[in-house]
């Protein structure tokens, strides 16, 4: 954290001869809005831990100050913070001036960010959770584009092949053109920031008055003989219901911008640069349930303990239902590179065989690790206070299959599509053993740690459910 | 039914349960008393498998609890916390879940869910996800989860917490009719008033020991009622008043 605290401070200073106030109020006004609109897309309730404090806060204006307060201390954001309290001091390091100027401005950008946070997570819970999501990705289109543009990244060569892929590219200069003045930047900010906040406060007064909504119509018990086919479906039903789960399945979407680039989809290294992004998303649409099988449903794995359902079904009920999940991932990927992107139908077998490896490989890995406290790959993982060891050493078991796959396909494309076949049948077929062999392994661990487990998942510490350190890796 | 042997548990230096022996037949309402943090959840959670003891033994129905889990499981209804639903499923979902985990015709869930759902004055096919329930209604889904197949023997730990008057009584009157038709049942609560008109034995536990067992004639002297009774194993009542009133 000191680290990136120093280097992004240092690379501040160096660029900053190339800054000028209206490129720093278009950064900050950017960040807010991007960060603001995807937030509340992203947090429809905006949730924050304020349940406490409401019998002492009465009236809509205490509250939406709490709740600014509050949300300005939340951990991403306290993160975001630092970072760019890093860059301007790094600013002011060149221009000692600056630093004055921009912190007044980073507020008002943080609490424009919390307001907007609110006032569209409201907006998204009037809307059709598909089209909130749909909106999602094309706000983030729409944030990657101008962040781009804006911050003149498209004359760094390096970065150039990533400009064809945001569609919104020509649209996004619209905002803030010509020269600015500090003093407009704080008029702007302030009057921004001031309207943001009225807004909020009455809509804070209005959610405290409405009722709660109910849905429409009630979802529908399923039929099954099977104990684990019970199971895979209430697993796939969970994880469709999260939001999490839906916002996932957009990430091949991304992947196809990056595909824009005829010269990335030639049998080669395009091919393995095109493979790579499609595991890479895959890390996080399988690899995060499957070394989180019990974390998914923290409470509601209890229940499982008490019901005559062996554990072996009961693991493979949940395999199989995140494997149903990233199979949809694979069929929409395969339809992307088959119908929509100028990529060689040759190759979709292979890429969907290797979807299938790295899901096996993932689950005969994941599964006897699954005991743990959070996903190695959640965000909330790489939060500073989250980072542990215990948890950075499951790192390598997610991505590490991921590289050893992408140089595989790497390899084989080099000697052409039979090659290619083979590697990832080979790859497969380890795969399944792996699966075979650690979910005897979870088996095992369950059954031993099942005890351990349950208070793990009752929000013990793991310090004192496993004093000595225990056999589970914590 | 059920026969303890020398049961102690332990969580690192913390005992929970010490050298606990019990034994109850068939039909009886055992009502198990004691102060918070007594050992109460831990004895349930042993008797129902969730927890290893660290020494003894434990039969239920007859057969070891630790060979023959799954079959136990089958035969015994357990009233899962309501913190520990799944909270994703509608009620109706939950009951048709675990309903067919043990082993019932989609149909006859159905049937059972709505005689349960009048009874309990709940609404489980209303479209809400457990999770956006009240505590109370998530203990009467908890509750019907665990009769709904017709348990021979039947654990519930704090059944009556977060109910409102008429659910409890309500709630009551189904325990007092389950345990007429013949079932066994287990029930922790600190409703001192409803356990003694509810059970039919009793057994007090303080810091992991047992302090008294036996059915209320055995235990109760002259008019003492199971309050009086409580109040004076676990030393009296404290009586006092604050500095500032």
């Amino acid at each position: 954290m000191a680290g990136s605290f120093l280097l992004l401070g240092l690379a501040a200073g160096s660029g900053a001869n190339a800054l000028d106030p209206a490129l720093a109020g278009r950064w900050i006004a950017g960040l807010a809005l991007g960060l603001g609109v995807l937030g509340g897309l992203w947090d429809g309730t905006y949730t924050l831990d304020i349940a406490p404090l409401r019998p002492f806060l009465p009236g809509p204006w205490d509250l939406t100050l709490a709740e600014l307060i509050l949300g300005l201390t939340t951990g991403f954001k306290a993160y975001v913070g630092t970072l760019t309290l890093a860059f301007t001091l790094g600013l002011g390091w060149r221009h000692p001036g600056w630093s004055l100027r921009l912190l007044p401005l980073l507020l008002l950008g943080g609490l424009g960010w919390v307001c907007l946070e609110r006032l569209v997570g409201a907006l998204g819970r009037a809307v059709n959770r598909w089209f909130k999501y749909v909106a999602l990705f094309v706000g983030l289109g729409l944030l990657l584009s101008w962040v781009f543009r804006q911050a003149g990244l498209d004359s760094v060569p390096t970065l150039r092949w990533a400009l064809p892929a945001l569609p919104f590219l020509q649209r996004s200069g619209a905002f803030m053109h010509g020269p600015a003045s500090w003093e407009m930047l704080f008029v702007l900010s302030i009057t921004g920031t001031l309207l943001l906040g009225l807004l909020t406060g009455a809509l804070v007064g209005w959610d405290l008055t409405r009722g709660t909504e109910v849905p429409s119509s009630p979802p529908r018990p399923w039929r099954f003989q099977r104990p684990w086919a019970g199971i895979a479906v209430q697993q796939w039903r969970q994880l469709w219901s999260s939001k999490i789960g839906v916002i996932r399945l957009f990430f091949p979407l991304l992947a196809l911008m990056w595909m824009k680039s005829p010269a990335l989809l030639d049998l080669r290294s395009g091919s393995t640069w095109m493979v790579f992004s499609l595991g890479y998303f895959q890390c996080a649409l399988s690899g995060a349930p499957l070394f989180n099988l019990f974390g998914f449903d923290r409470g509601g794995v209890r229940s499982f303990w008490t019901l005559p359902v062996e554990d072996g079904s009961w693991l493979a009920g949940k395999l199989v239902g995140i494997w149903a999940y990233q199979a949809c991932f694979t069929l929409l990927m395969g339809l992307v590179l088959a119908f929509l992107a100028p990529v060689p139908p040759a190759l979709v077998l292979p890429a969907c065989l290797f979807t299938q490896a790295l899901f096996l490989v993932h689950a005969g890995a994941g599964a006897p690790l699954a005991i743990q406290l959070a996903s190695p790959l959640s965000a909330r993982a790489w939060l500073p206070g989250s980072l542990h060891a215990a948890r950075l050493v499951r790192i390598p078991a997610v991505l590490g299959p991921l590289a050893g796959l992408v140089l595989l396909w790497f390899w084989a494309s080099r000697h052409g599509l039979p090659w290619l076949l083979a590697s990832q049948g080979l790859a497969v077929a380890i795969g399944l053993g792996m699966l075979v062999h650690g979910f005897g392994q979870a088996k095992a661990t369950l059954e031993a740690h099942r005890e351990e487990l349950t208070l793990l998942l009752e929000g013990h510490p793991p310090e004192t459910v496993f004093p000595e350190g225990g056999p589970l890796g914590f | 039914m059920i026969r303890i042997q020398n049961l102690a548990k332990s969580y690192g230096p913390k005992v929970a349960l010490s050298n606990l022996d019990l034994t109850v037949e068939a039909g009886t309402f055992l009502g198990v008393l004691g102060r918070n943090g007594a050992g109460k959840t831990t004895l349930i959670r042993a008797l129902t498998g969730q927890l290893r003891p660290t020494s003894g033994t434990i039969q239920v129905l007859g057969l070891d609890l630790a060979a023959r889990p799954l079959e136990l499981r089958r035969r015994m209804g357990v009233m899962p916390e309501p913190t520990a639903l799944l909270e994703d499923l509608t009620g109706a979902q939950y009951l048709q879940f675990t309903g067919q985990l043990r082993g019932l015709p989609f149909a006859e869930i159905q049937r059972r869910a709505r005689e349960l759902g009048d009874l309990l004055e709940t609404d489980l096919d209303r479209p809400e996800p457990i999770a956006a329930y009240s505590f109370g209604m998530k203990k009467k889904v908890a509750f019907a989860s665990a009769i709904l197949h017709g348990p021979e023997l039947l654990f519930l730990d704090e059944p009556f917490e977060g109910l409102d008057p008429v659910s409890a009584d309500t709630l009551r009157s189904l325990l007092a009719s389950l345990h007429a038709a013949g079932t066994t049942l287990v029930m922790t609560s600190h409703l001192l008033g409803m356990a003694e008109r509810l059970c039919t034995r009793f057994l007090i536990i303080d810091q992991g020991g047992k302090v008294a067992e036996g059915t209320p004639g055995e235990m109760l002297q002259g008019t003492e009622t199971l309050e009086d009774l409580f109040l004076r194993l676990m030393g009296g009542r404290k009586t006092g008043a604050l500095s500032w009133i």
